[in-house]
């Protein structure tokens, strides 16, 4: 994918509305590159902007100078670029998101895919430092809920010992999702999980 | 039982530990592989999984057919960068992974990556570039295999050897994992009885506690008699009443 930071500041200057061959250009991607490869990494990019808010589409059928679709910075693009924000890089579809902080959350999250089949007491005795075992255990079904909700984790077979077991279906990356009250958000792409079901609890 | 967990403090789990801290500190760049190796029973994966997690290192799997690309793929997986076709692109990208994020990484089942040498070169030519610490972790054999290529054993800082459970141990758990008292005669009944098995220990420290909970006395050896204290005793002891059937018909 392109770099939409550099095709906002792009689409910025001048008269403020490009084509897409206009933008390939202006940005003077590598020579190496083949020009439909380009193509389809501008046109990632500039989804990524609409998607946001910060570009639109127009597409001028009457005007012959421009027989494209045509690109503009919105009003939102501009403020989002005078704040000097940045969208987060990308790359091949992962986000390139800072190392996850060391919670509970996010060492039940590691546990599961090391394991990938796992009980309570297992989960708990790979990840827990500090915090009491009973707090350990609400937190670690609340979280193993909404995975199991979402999709991500599924219910095996109770083993011998009475413990239920889970088996990690959906591995979304090394960032924990967090959940949320009707979805589970994916922090490696910035995704939203929504639940299959609410009602069915652990 | 008391809600716990993981014991802390164990020998076997302090050594681990030890060895990842001085690798962590060692002086040679290059010499950054631990070793662990042991029979099952004794807590290896247990301890390795939590290190791994607790020092949110990267985990993988060795497998039996593993090529140099295969293990590559697998690493790039866990470390979550896409897959690519050439190996050397592959390579290349888990060494800039790997620098601009240095982690710990965790090889399981280092016993299948030992039958090839080129596997275990090319889990050398990460770690060189990259200077991240690699811990193998393999059953008792691991030790003969990798000691076959001199340039990948003088890579390792330190070998663990996952052993069976010591007295200190046992009394540990006893300590941990209950509130009953156990004296010192049956926590080493259940040393030997267990061969340091720390499965094995927790299903004795279960069955002692049991007991210990209706007496409310400290449970000694004596005390506990000709109890079952292990699931094959269990057996042993139901096999030995003649059932009612066979008698009625004799």
């Amino acid at each position: 994918m392109a770099d939409a930071n550099a095709i906002l500041l792009l689409l910025s200057k001048g008269h403020g509305s490009l084509t897409v061959g206009g933008i390939l250009s202006g940005l003077g991607m590598g020579e190496h590159v083949a020009k439909r490869t380009k193509r389809a990494r501008v046109l990632a990019a500039l989804a990524v902007l609409q998607r946001g808010g910060l570009a639109e589409l127009t597409w001028p059928k009457e005007d012959k100078a421009h027989p494209g679709a045509l690109f503009h910075i919105t009003p939102a693009g501009r403020a989002f670029l005078k704040d000097g924000k940045k969208l987060p890089c990308c790359r091949r579809g992962k986000l390139d998101v800072p190392p996850p902080a060391d919670t509970l959350q996010q060492r039940f999250w590691s546990a599961m895919r090391i394991l990938r089949k796992f009980t309570v007491p297992e989960l708990i005795g790979a990840a827990a430092k500090d915090e009491s075992p009973r707090s350990c255990r609400t937190r670690a079904y609340k979280f193993l809920d909404a995975l199991r909700s979402a999709g991500v984790v599924t219910e095996l077979r109770v083993r011998g010992d009475g413990f239920k077991r889970f088996a990690l279906v959906r591995d979304l990356g090394p960032h924990a999702p967090a959940a949320r009250a009707d979805h589970l958000l994916d922090h490696n792409t910035r995704e939203t999980i929504p639940f299959a079901t609410t009602e069915a609890k652990l | 039982m008391k809600q716990r967990h993981f014991v802390e403090g164990l020998s076997n789990g302090q050594q681990l530990m030890a060895a990842i801290a001085q690798a962590e500190n060692r002086a040679a760049p290059e010499k950054n592989w631990i070793l662990v190796e042991g029979d099952p029973g004794f807590g290896k994966s247990r301890a390795t999984t939590r290190a791994a997690v607790q020092k949110d290192a990267r985990f993988v799997r060795a497998k039996a057919g593993w090529t140099p690309h295969w293990a590559l793929a697998d690493l790039a997986d866990v470390l979550s960068i896409p897959r690519r076709h050439r190996t050397e692109d592959l390579l290349r990208d888990i060494v800039i992974e790997l620098m601009t994020r240095p982690r710990m990484l965790f090889v399981d089942e280092i016993d299948h990556a030992a039958r090839t040498e080129r596997v275990l070169e090319t889990l050398r030519d990460i770690t060189d570039q990259t200077e991240c610490i690699l811990v193998a972790v393999g059953m008792k054999s691991a030790q003969g295999l990798v000691k076959r290529f001199p340039q990948i054993f003088g890579r390792i800082t330190r070998i663990v050897t996952f052993g069976p459970a010591s007295f200190d141990d046992v009394k540990l758990m006893c300590t941990e994992l209950t509130d009953v008292k156990i004296a010192d005669d049956l926590i080493e009944e259940m040393r030997r009885r267990t061969g340091g098995k720390l499965r094995e220990v927790m299903d004795c420290i279960a069955r002692v506690e049991a007991v210990g909970r209706k007496s409310r006395e400290t449970v000694t050896l004596a005390s506990w008699g000709n109890r079952p204290l292990l699931t094959e005793d269990r057996a042993l002891a139901s096999q030995s009443v003649t059932p009612l059937r066979a008698v009625s018909n004799g």
